[in-house]
């Protein structure tokens, strides 16, 4: 047994599940506050906060284990109904799992000693705790039982580990000091099994224990100590007569310094108690044992592991292409089975390809569910009461695409709340619900994927825009443009119309960025917007970066690919139509349109064949600048090409997305528009809607 | 001359490997020993089942253990219920 296995591979488990745990408390406690949430709800974020107390302590990280602990504590009284919500309750918790998250940050980058809880977190965690003590038994009528049965009793608990409690992640230290918590407690430890140090392995767990413990609290309380721990330990818990208690051991440093009871209870039989097992299956929440019975489950996967098999498959569609070719060539008598057994390699390859990139796929609602917790908070802060509606977490989208698309969509969010969305009272005044609405949808067109951000708020005021864009010296006040080129200058570094700069969004940065981020995705965005109903983001995206669908080139003796999503048409050009604008930019008419055209064989730096225009092809692409004209030799197939990283296997090349290799074995390099247009030094402010009309 | 041996600060499961391998040679050698756990600053079950399974055999062949604890490991040991057996060992609790 090496430490590095522990250090390491568990470490990331920890992390890992930590990371889980985190995101179902967060989930839990804004169904809890919406005042959606049920007690399975309340049951599940407080087994998630018992888990990381659990692995934190494995792992000594005593801030957690203390800042969860306390978490657990006031989750543990709403569990019991001694406690009822509240929204300070809410976000006291939540501010908890934001100090979680930034002590697990660290212990991520590889540090064992997380910041300290902070005190006042700790303090507010504790008030709520304790007023809840003071309040519960009188004042408060609960819900549940468990709280008529205030009495003290005494428990007999044996507590027999397995041997590998230990090494799966508990520590019989924490369960005991779990049980002082509950009451008075007497320890007595058994080292019956406990073999000589030279046959010890101290990472097993040898000892055991019989614990005799006053306490208010309900057999359920104690079972459910070692709720996480039933299957790794042989455990009994009796319940016996008041009258039988033994005075606390002096040396049991229990928290809570109670005498055992003087006066019995007069109903409290010394009835053996079942032990938890059963007792969680006949108790009020019998989903707990099942809970994972209607989920398909899912493994974790090493993303190098998947991306190794990404790369075979790789090789597959390429030995595929080559066969392909090869029996267009090969003779006739041999033709139809090789024709016949192609078509069979290539459906196997298509569907093993489309199985294994399914491996990469993640639901978007991963990057959704930190959304509801985003708003709520801003609207607190603003004032504003906004709903979120989401709608097709379940659609897939490829792993590095959706943590791209991550930060993005949380800013379109933000700014949407925080721009869109107008306060109450303004809302009411424009007959609108108090209650403003954000909603975000994702889901399949075709071969990508759409998400829409929309918001019911008060839209963009076009005017104000134009203005504002005026004033930055970006559109001559004289300029004519439409109102989809005005919408668009949202997107322009610099530019933010938010009256007040406050310090969630409404600096300026932002937009521009966001959809920089979209487009290196291969993906775009659009904004649509009425004035007093609302704004409509839409964003497409492809579902993957390691296949697209290209569509291939010839400039002089080399092939190229262009990808397929950012072909708009492609035309036979005349020259007629071309003007020179000097310093070698030359723009093409295309109908009502200026279109800035590039001779992709001169940047490049190839010896084309076409030297008149009539001789080759133009294909109009997307570019960030807007449509641009690309000059080539002649247009060849379209397929799909696996993308190979130049950064990777070579280096960084300007105007070049990456690489792949064709069919017939050659290599082919994939144009990368956006590079290509900044090579040429086409300029994105003259045309903000990337064409810009003509006068005539 | 007593042996000493100085635990590390953290006594948890990921590192009780060490130390175990430590205290068995200390076994297989003469004398007393002392067990300096006055840094431990953490501990879980395994370091102080290794601390409880070392005094054991140590006292199994008539030799004593000089424990000083830290007053983390005072503390678990008062928890998982060996402070008494482990009393004898146990340096004089500094007045606080």
């Amino acid at each position: 047994m090496s430490n590095g296995l522990f250090s390491g591979q568990l470490r990331n488990i920890f992390i890992e599940e930590t990371d889980d745990g985190l995101e179902l408390m967060e989930q839990g406690l804004l169904q809890l506050d919406a005042g959606t949430g049920d007690s399975d709800v309340v049951n599940s974020v407080f087994r998630a906060a018992h888990s990381i107390k659990g692995g934190g302590g494995t792992f000594g990280l005593t801030p957690m284990v203390q800042l969860t602990h306390h978490a657990e504590s006031l989750l543990d009284q709403i569990r019991l109904g001694t406690r009822s919500w509240s929204s300070e309750i809410g976000s006291a918790l939540l501010s908890a799992i934001d100090e979680l998250r930034s002590m697990l940050e660290t212990v991520r980058n590889g540090s064992d000693a997380p910041p300290q809880p902070s005190s006042e977190l700790l303090a507010r965690l504790e008030s709520l705790t304790d007023a809840a003590f003071g309040a519960a038994p009188n004042s408060e009528p609960s819900p549940s039982p468990k709280v008529e049965v205030a009495t003290e009793k005494q428990f007999h608990i044996d507590f027999s580990p397995h041997a590998d409690l230990m090494a799966t992640g508990n520590d019989p230290l924490l369960l005991l000091r779990e049980l002082q918590r509950l009451g008075s407690v007497h320890v007595t430890c058994c080292d019956e099994r406990l073999p000589p140090m030279e046959l010890l392995d101290p990472r097993d767990c040898h000892l055991t224990w019989t614990v005799r413990l006053s306490t208010i609290s309900t057999v359920e309380d104690v079972q459910e100590v070692f709720a996480w721990v039933e299957d790794e330990c042989d455990l009994e818990i009796r319940e016996e007569p008041a009258v039988d208690a033994a005075p606390p051991a002096p040396d049991a440093e229990a928290p809570v310094a109670e005498t055992p009871a003087t006066a019995p209870a007069a109903g409290a039989a010394p009835a053996p108690v079942q032990p938890p097992k059963d007792a969680s299956a006949a108790s009020n929440e019998p989903s707990r044992p099942k809970k994972t019975s209607g989920d398909p489950g899912s493994i974790r996967v090493g993303i190098e592991k998947v991306d190794a098999l990404v790369d075979m498959v790789g090789e597959l569609v390429i030995t595929q292409s080559m066969l392909s070719q090869l029996s267009r060539e090969s003779d006739a008598s041999r033709l139809e089975a090789l024709r016949a057994g192609v078509q069979q390699l290539e459906r196997n390859t298509r569907e093993l390809q489309e199985g294994v990139m399914r491996m990469r796929m993640l639901p978007i609602g991963v990057v959704f569910a930190r959304l509801p917790r985003l708003v709520r908070d801003l609207g607190r802060q603003l004032g504003k009461d906004v709903e979120l509606i989401t709608t097709g977490e379940t659609t897939e989208l490829d792993k590095t695409v959706l943590e791209k698309i991550s930060d993005p969509l949380v800013h379109l969010v933000r700014n949407s709340v925080d721009h869109g969305i107008e306060g109450a009272d303004r809302r009411q005044t424009l007959g609108k619900p108090a209650r403003g609405t954000v909603e975000i949808t994702a889901s399949h067109r075709g071969g990508a994927v759409l998400i829409e951000i929309r918001d019911d708020g008060g839209g963009i005021d076009v005017e104000r825009l134009r203005a504002k864009a005026v004033e930055r010296g970006l559109i001559a006040p004289s300029d004519e443009l439409e109102r989809a080129a005005l919408l668009d200058l949202i997107f322009h570094p610099g530019l933010s119309t938010a009256e007040a700069v406050s310090d969630i969004s409404g600096r300026g940065v932002g937009m521009d960025v966001v959809r920089r981020n979209i487009r290196e995705l291969g993906g775009s965005i659009e904004v649509n917007s009425t004035p007093g109903e609302g704004t409509r983001l839409t964003i497409r995206l492809p579902l993957t970066l390691a296949i697209l669908d290209g569509q291939l080139f010839r400039l002089g003796a080399q092939t190229y690919v262009l990808p397929l999503v950012s072909v708009i048409e492609s035309l036979v050009p005349h020259t007629t139509r071309l003007s020179a604008l000097g310093a070698g930019a030359e723009v093409y008419r295309l109908r009502d349109s200026f279109i800035p055209l590039l001779r992709l064989s001169k940047l490049y730096g190839l010896p084309g064949d076409a030297r008149r225009l009539e001789d080759g092809l133009l294909i109009v692409t997307e570019s960030p600048q807007g449509p641009v004209g690309l000059f080539v030799d002649e247009l060849l197939g379209q397929q799909q090409v696996v993308i190979k990283s130049m950064e990777t296997n070579f280096g960084r090349v300007d105007g070049v997305a990456g690489a792949t290799i064709l069919g017939n074995g050659s290599v082919a390099l994939i144009a990368d528009v956006p590079s290509l247009t900044r090579l040429h030094g086409v300029s994105p402010s003259r045309a903000p809607n990337g064409a810009q009309h003509c006068a005539a | 001359m007593a042996a000493t041996y100085t635990c590390p600060p953290e006594l948890m499961i990921s590192k009780v490997g060490d130390l175990h391998d430590r205290l068995v040679e200390a076994l297989q050698a003469e004398g007393d020993v002392i067990v300096d756990a006055s840094a431990v600053e953490r501990i879980d079950g395994a370091g102080l089942q290794l601390l409880y399974a070392f005094a054991k055999d140590l006292a199994k062949s008539q030799r004593s253990l000089h424990l000083n604890p830290s007053p983390v490991v005072r503390d678990a040991l008062a928890a998982a219920g060996l402070t008494d057996v482990m009393s004898h060992t146990l340096a004089e609790e500094p007045p606080s």
